[in-house]
């Protein structure tokens, strides 16, 4: 049986693994591990991925959960219809 | 590094290639100095577009070298830039912008751009997706492209890094010393390095940077709000700009829309605060051109920052009176097009004191001695 994979952003399907290899390749800031990997940046915006993104980040780096950096909040909360924005 | 032949400011796009270039030509000892992470201003907030749709010959020229560069530059540097070869369409909703357009398009195709202008029913005909009832007319050209900014920022930053430059993230610069009218080092947060040159590429803090050294820089900030939807399947090849508002919208290649507009409303300033007046404006103003992306969702937004000229063309090359300090900024929003030349041609000036395109046009001189090079198109 194939190993267990351990999902870190659902809405973008990245496992643990992909993280743990980006972060590899030299993207091991928050802000460009976000990026390249596109965790926290599907319709949840990061509120279910952020902080196991940074928890991963951080053993990686050997460092705890209050020296890492974090990235923006971006509005809106939820996702918003353009129609809807426009006043539709 | 304590001592460097020389220190480039700013790990944006422009600042990363002028290092990524010097390192090619041989310089050995560069540091690039950045404030917070690569990329983390107008880098990777910009709308992807690489075009030589301008209207100063000037500007067209460094652009229809650019574009060349970027069409191989996943090669060059080893890294994948997303590149797409899309096309831009630039639209005017009044006479006004038309005129500008049809007078841009002669100027353009003159030199070998080969620009076209399109009729409101051709816009509707070429890009079933639009509606062209607000267009008044506008200018297309198939052979521009985009590519992913993120991507182009990593491109650079490895290509040099494996050159050997060394790229000092968050890391701050606190003063520029010169003494006897040239420089003599770069001092930051972390320690002093040494050097003759300084490049300044710090984009919107080009200003406050070149103050450091005493030199005025005539750059003013421009807030521009964008946004990204969910993504879409790939439908969107060109990138659309609308000379009104300065509306851009593109489709990269994950899928999402981003798009923006020129908050021109609002005084220069420097916030990166968002606002729901501009989720509005863009709303309303996008689905007038694109009827069916009222029923797409808006993901996110953010803000960033044109980098704005008196005449709207880039400061680069020496200044008088600073021996060493070059500057590569003020480029009005069009930095990503111009990175690949720019960096190539700073490195010329360094390196051979002379350019394969001429930069004397670009010179900061030109405001005091009255040259202006007047640029009235958008990024």
């Amino acid at each position: 049986m194939a190993k267990k994979k351990r999902v870190v952003c659902l809405c973008e399907d990245i496992c643990e693994e992909e993280i743990r290899a980006a972060i590899k390749r030299g993207f091991d800031d928050i802000e460009t591990l976000k990026r390249y990997t596109g965790a926290t940046t599907g319709p949840c915006q990061g509120k279910f991925c952020l902080l196991h993104l940074l928890r991963i980040l951080a053993s990686e780096k050997g460092l705890k959960m209050d020296e890492m950096n974090i990235t923006t909040a971006r509005p809106p909360n939820r996702p918003v219809l353009l129609g809807a924005l426009a006043g539709e | 590094m304590e001592k460097a032949d020389v220190v480039v400011v700013g790990g944006g796009v422009v600042g990363l290639s002028i290092a990524y270039n010097l390192a090619k030509r041989g310089v050995r000892k560069i540091a690039v100095v950045e404030r917070r992470y690569v990329g983390s201003g107008a880098s990777t907030r910009n709308a992807c577009g690489i075009t030589d749709q301008f209207g100063a010959k000037e500007n067209i020229a460094l652009a229809k070298e650019s574009k060349r560069i970027f069409e191989d530059l996943s090669k060059e540097l080893g890294f994948n830039i997303l590149y797409v070869r899309g096309g831009n369409l630039l639209i005017a909703t009044t006479e006004r912008e038309a005129k500008i357009l049809r007078n841009n398009v002669r100027t353009q195709n003159s030199l070998g751009v080969n620009s076209r202008l399109l009729a409101p029913s051709d816009v509707e005909d070429t890009f079933p997706y639009m509606s062209s009832e607000s267009i008044v007319n506008a200018a297309y050209n198939p052979t521009d492209g985009k590519a992913h900014h993120d991507a182009v920022v990593w491109a650079y930053e490895r290509a040099s890094e494996r050159l050997g430059v060394e790229v000092d993230t968050y890391t701050e610069v606190k003063a520029l010393t010169v003494e006897g009218g040239a420089v003599k080092s770069v001092i930051t947060d972390k320690g002093e390095i040494k050097t003759e040159i300084i490049v300044n590429a710090a984009g919107v803090l080009s200003s406050v940077v070149a103050k450091m050294a005493g030199v005025d820089l005539p750059i003013k900030p421009y807030k521009v709000e964008a946004m990204v939807t969910e993504p879409l399947r790939y439908f969107l090849d060109p990138r659309i700009l609308s000379l009104a508002e300065h509306l851009f919208l593109t489709q990269t290649l994950r899928g999402e829309l981003m798009g923006g507009i020129l908050v021109t409303k609002e005084p220069p300033s420097i916030t990166l605060q968002s606002s729901l007046l501009f989720l509005e404006l863009f709303a309303s103003e996008i689905v007038k051109l694109m009827p069916r992306l009222r029923f797409v969702n808006l993901m996110r937004q953010w803000v960033g920052y044109f980098d704005v000229t008196p005449d709207g063309s880039a400061i680069l090359g020496p200044v008088d009176g600073v021996e060493g300090f070059i500057q590569a900024n003020g480029f009005n929003g069009h930095g990503f097009t111009m990175a690949p030349v720019v960096g190539r041609l700073i490195a010329e000036l360094i390196t051979a004191k002379r350019t394969s395109i001429p930069l004397e046009p670009f010179r900061l001189s030109r405001f005091r001695e009255g040259r202006l090079l007047p640029e009235n198109t958008v990024s």
